[in-house]
């Protein structure tokens, strides 16, 4: 499982932090998506489904590792 | 069919923390509908949930209040708001948001938990120190937000009387025009004092770190950040402050789920997600303007038509949410609609959220026999507001069991 953040689409809002702070961070200075673990471990796979359904930006994709 | 055949947009409602019915009937029978507006103009009005997602993420509908067509839904709306960040569009709209979205991070914005969470306790030790009736209104829904608000701008502590008192004037929803009108212009003058002061001497606050990173270096007027100000004290102030009135009250109406609130608090998070669904305040919509051709759900929208999203009956959609006029805390699955959707989502989302989980992890263990003083068809709503609340919530308990 792998975390796709579209950093240009990202508005900020924070809503995936929110759900997965082990995951996701946003930057001091404009606010926008950084992944602190762009492979996260199956057990954390409904929280970043979450994350990647309520970003209010379609910024965040799960992509299967190939 | 002709205009007057048209449903009228907005439209009373019958049960006052449900949508008026003939959004109901407009979700079920013609999702893509057209309307009819005060001003004997029309637009588009969708209820659907995933229609709404759809239109407030594609920027072939504009934002821009300016535009011809941009729907006029009440008439003094836009007054206050036309030309700031919830109006604009594109990488103008990107540029200016992101001066103002590391403000409001989760990190950043978890920092005021101590002070939202005294504040809280503050407010209610006080208020139960008055003998019932109280009204919660006035008790706590206003003066949290506006304590909040002042802190997050940085309002230095010697002035927040003042600044929360001309808040309180300006967007109490209490006073009369010109009363708000004056006292909008002492909050205009106040922050562009503090804005000044902060460019001289930067404090930890979002005045100062917006004025050293943009306004200094000349991406932002100081005029430009005022508005910015006073654009967030706006939509701090109004949304929580009823949120927290109407939240309380559909508690009180669903003993049932107040009651599990209460066994397992714990539940908070989920329950406050609730009240924003069920509730969804801002009543009259998201509005947008068509800038080219486009279809929807099989209606072609033109160039220039409004298009009014409404989010509260989005939010209401059976075919997102089972059973979707229950109040359940419990609920869980998709996301809501209560802050909007895409670039435009509220920003001071966390705050919000940070406040009302404040409020309602402590409210009713602090007072557990908190009840209504008088019955429903008593309270006062605000139909005809931006946000919906209710003018005041009479509030009694028993005095021998507080904590």
């Amino acid at each position: 499982m792998k975390v796709v953040a579209d950093t240009l689409k990202c508005v900020g809002a924070g809503t995936c932090v929110g759900i997965a702070p082990d995951i996701f961070d946003q930057g001091d200075v404009d606010g926008i998506v950084k992944l602190l673990e762009e492979e996260p471990g199956e057990d954390r796979r409904a929280a970043v489904q979450e994350a990647v359904d309520f970003c209010p930006a379609q910024a965040l994709m799960l992509a299967e590792k190939d | 069919m002709t205009i007057l055949e048209l449903p009228l947009f907005p439209s009373p409602r019958v049960y006052p923390l449900d949508p008026p019915p003939v959004l109901r009937e407009l979700q079920a029978s013609q999702p893509v509908a057209r309307v009819r507006l005060y001003g004997g103009t029309q637009s588009w009005l969708l209820t659907g949930y995933e229609t709404a997602r759809t239109v407030l993420h594609d920027e072939t509908f504009s934002a821009d209040a300016g535009r011809t067509g941009y729907p006029q839904v009440h008439p003094t709306l836009t007054h206050f708001t036309s030309g700031m960040l919830n109006h604009m569009d594109g990488p103008e709209h990107d540029v200016y948001r992101r001066m103002l979205a590391p403000e409001f991070i989760v990190k950043r914005v978890d920092k005021l938990r101590p002070l939202v969470a005294s504040s809280v306790e503050d407010l209610i030790a006080t208020m139960l120190e008055k003998e019932p009736v109280v009204d919660l209104v006035e008790a706590l829904s206003i003066p949290l937000p506006a304590l909040v608000m002042s802190a997050l701008l940085g309002v230095p502590y010697s002035e927040r009387d003042y600044f929360v008192q001309c808040a309180e004037t300006f967007l109490g929803g209490h006073s009369s025009i010109e009363q708000v009108m004056e006292a909008r212009t002492s909050i205009q003058a106040f922050l562009a004092e503090l804005v000044e002061r902060r460019r001289v001497e930067p404090q930890d606050d979002l005045l100062s770190r917006v004025v050293v990173q943009y306004v200094k270096p000349g991406d932002l007027s100081a005029q430009q950040l005022v508005g910015f100000a006073e654009l967030l004290l706006t939509a701090g102030f109004d949304t929580t402050q009823n949120t927290i009135a109407l939240g309380t009250l559909v508690l009180l109406q669903n003993p049932d789920q107040l009651a599990l609130l209460k066994q397992n608090p714990s539940l908070v998070h989920s329950a406050v997600e609730e009240m924003l669904r069920y509730l969804t305040l801002p009543h009259l919509g998201r509005h947008r303007v068509v800038t080219r051709d486009i279809e929807v759900d099989g209606h072609l929208l033109r160039e220039g038509d409004g298009v009014i999203v409404a989010l509260n009956q989005a939010n209401r959609d059976p075919a997102v949410f089972s059973d979707p006029d229950r109040f359940d805390i419990r609920r869980s699955g998709q996301p809501h609609l209560g802050f909007g959707y895409g670039p435009h989502q509220c920003l001071g989302a966390m705050v919000a959220r940070t406040e009302l989980r404040a409020v309602f992890s402590v409210l009713f263990e602090r007072i557990p026999t908190l009840a209504l003083a008088v019955p429903l068809d008593q309270i006062r709503f605000k139909h005809d507001h931006a946000v919906y609340g209710c003018e005041s919530l009479p509030v009694t308990w028993d005095r021998g069991n507080t904590q």
